[in-house]
């Protein structure tokens, strides 16, 4: 038989109008099979895109703490670079009043306490010292910084960085200091006032 | 030196008084001008080209004293023909009337001289970029035998200076010595060392005195050791930074209402009547620390009064 006519005999059937009754069974289960399978893939969805999200949140923020960190290492390697340049004594006041000012260096920085160290030792103004001083006394337990105030004690000539340096050793009870004290005292050239506080601090780390 | 005490006490006592008004002028308008003298100076800013010294002098005390100290430079030729102290004293005494008659009309030419009374009793020395002036001491020279003391020379002396707000200004009241040897003496004069209407960058230090500033825009970094810091802002703002550190004295600040400005204060107390935003506030064991802002707080104002108070006032 050829195909035409088994086409014409069989034209019923192939009337797409009217679909066999086990057609349409068919049809109903694989739809509901269909359907069923697009609940599915609609609830994981939105987990996948929360994740990948999640994961895009993370990465940014990453990338944008790391960015900031390397922007306050800028900053803070910029302040140390200020400090130890050639400069004018208000500038260098200016940039250790900065660093006093932040939050970020109420933490122990060693550049920064490197600097600081630097200034003490240098031939710098006495406003400058006592900043620095001020600065130094918020790490009395690191005893880099009680080692340093004890030898700037020991080699300071202007009087009043030498009450500065007098005051914030009284607040460290640093007996480590009695030495540079009796050189004070001991000195002809220092003020009597400056020997008077020495001589009263040096009694109290005696005690 | 017995015959050496009594003709300076002779001369004490017989000099007539009679007032010394000079001037000098020197071209400096850039660079620093470094001021090491316990002589007191009233220093003020202007647009100019010219550093201008005012000899306010008008004891005779300081006239005899210094010149009679300088037999070193001019008046040399006079001793050397006697041995005598007392007609040393005589001769000199005499010429300087004389020689006030022959210079009468007349000035000193170029800006040099070995004469210190053409300095205005003061050392002027000038180097690049750096002009310094210092109380003229004879005994430095290192032939000065007669023990005046610097503090009985220099006391007496006082100076207007007028200064151009180009350059940087450099003010130390005790010679520019960190040493003991020239510094600790009692002084009866309580006159504060003034500086107003500067516009250029300052420095300044001192002992035992206190400083005012007044209408000084800075930056002003100032110290001092048993003297008292008075700042008033009288016609302009604050802008720029100012550090004032004193070991005991007070700190006395006056400020304009509407002032940008960020206090950082330390002092035994703090006492105001300027409305304040206090950001922290900190005791430590004989002090107080503030971190205070008024408006935007846009300049720097850190004051260290040690143990002394702070005073910040409100300008009327």
């Amino acid at each position: 038989m050829s195909l035409e006519k088994f086409i014409k005999q069989h034209k019923e059937t192939f009337d797409d109008e009217k679909m066999p009754a086990s057609a349409t069974m068919d049809f109903e289960a694989r739809l509901k099979q269909e359907l069923h399978s697009d609940t599915k893939v609609r609830r994981l969805i939105p987990t996948r895109y929360i994740a990948i999200a999640a994961g895009l949140v993370l990465l940014v923020s990453v990338g944008y703490f790391y960015l900031d960190w390397l922007k306050e290492v800028e900053i803070r390697d910029n302040l140390v670079l200020a400090l130890e340049e050639e400069q004018t004594n208000s500038s260098r006041l200016q940039t250790i009043y900065e660093i006093e000012e932040q939050p970020q260096y109420q933490k122990e920085d060693r550049k920064i306490l490197n600097a600081f160290f630097k200034i003490l030792k240098d031939d710098s103004d006495a406003n400058s010292k006592i900043a620095v001083i001020d600065a130094l006394l918020k790490f009395p337990n690191n005893q880099e910084v009680r080692s340093n105030l004890i030898d700037a004690l020991g080699n300071e000539k202007e009087p009043l960085v030498q009450l500065k340096l007098i005051k914030s050793i009284a607040v460290l009870r640093e007996q480590r200091a009695k030495a540079p004290l009796q050189k004070i005292i001991e000195d002809n050239e220092s003020l009597p006032l400056v020997k008077g506080n020495a001589s009263e601090l040096l009694a109290m780390l005696n005690q | 030196m017995k015959k050496i005490v009594t003709v300076l006490t002779l001369f004490l006592l017989v000099s007539v008084s009679h007032a010394q008004e000079n001037e000098k002028r020197i071209q400096f308008n850039k660079g620093t001008l470094k001021i090491c003298s316990s002589s007191h100076m009233t220093i003020k800013g202007y647009d100019g080209d010219e550093v201008i010294i005012k000899s306010l002098n008008n004891t005779n005390r300081f006239v005899f004293s210094s010149n009679f100290v300088s037999k070193n430079l001019d008046s040399l030729r006079f001793y050397r023909s006697t041995d005598s102290a007392l007609v040393r004293g005589y001769t000199f005494n005499s010429s300087l009337s004389e020689k006030k008659e022959l210079e009468k009309g007349l000035k000193p030419l170029g800006k040099k001289s070995t004469n210190p009374a053409d300095n205005l009793y003061l050392d002027i020395t000038e180097k690049s970029g750096e002009l310094i002036i210092r109380d003229y001491k004879p005994n430095s020279l290192g032939q000065g035998r007669i023990a005046t003391t610097s503090s009985f020379v220099t006391y007496n002396n006082k100076y207007e200076l007028l200064v151009p707000n180009s350059i940087k200004l450099l003010w130390n009241t005790e010679n520019c010595t960190k040493t003991n040897s020239n510094t600790f003496y009692i002084r009866t004069n309580s006159a504060p060392w003034e500086l107003s209407d500067f516009e250029g960058e300052v420095e300044i230090s001192t002992a035992y005195n206190s400083i005012n500033l007044t209408n000084v825009s800075g930056p002003v970094i100032a110290n001092t050791i048993g003297g008292n810091i008075k700042v008033v802002f009288e016609n302009i703002a604050p802008s720029k930074l100012y550090s004032l550190v004193s070991n005991d004295g007070y700190i006395d600040v006056t400020l304009p209402k509407n002032a940008n400005i960020k206090v950082d204060a330390t002092g035994y107390r703090i006492l105001s009547n300027i409305d304040f935003k206090v950001i922290t506030e900190t005791l430590t064991e004989s002090s107080k620390n503030m971190q205070l802002q008024l408006n935007l707080g846009r300049s720097k104002m850190k004051i260290d009064a040690g143990s002394g108070s702070v005073y910040l006032r409100k300008r009327e």
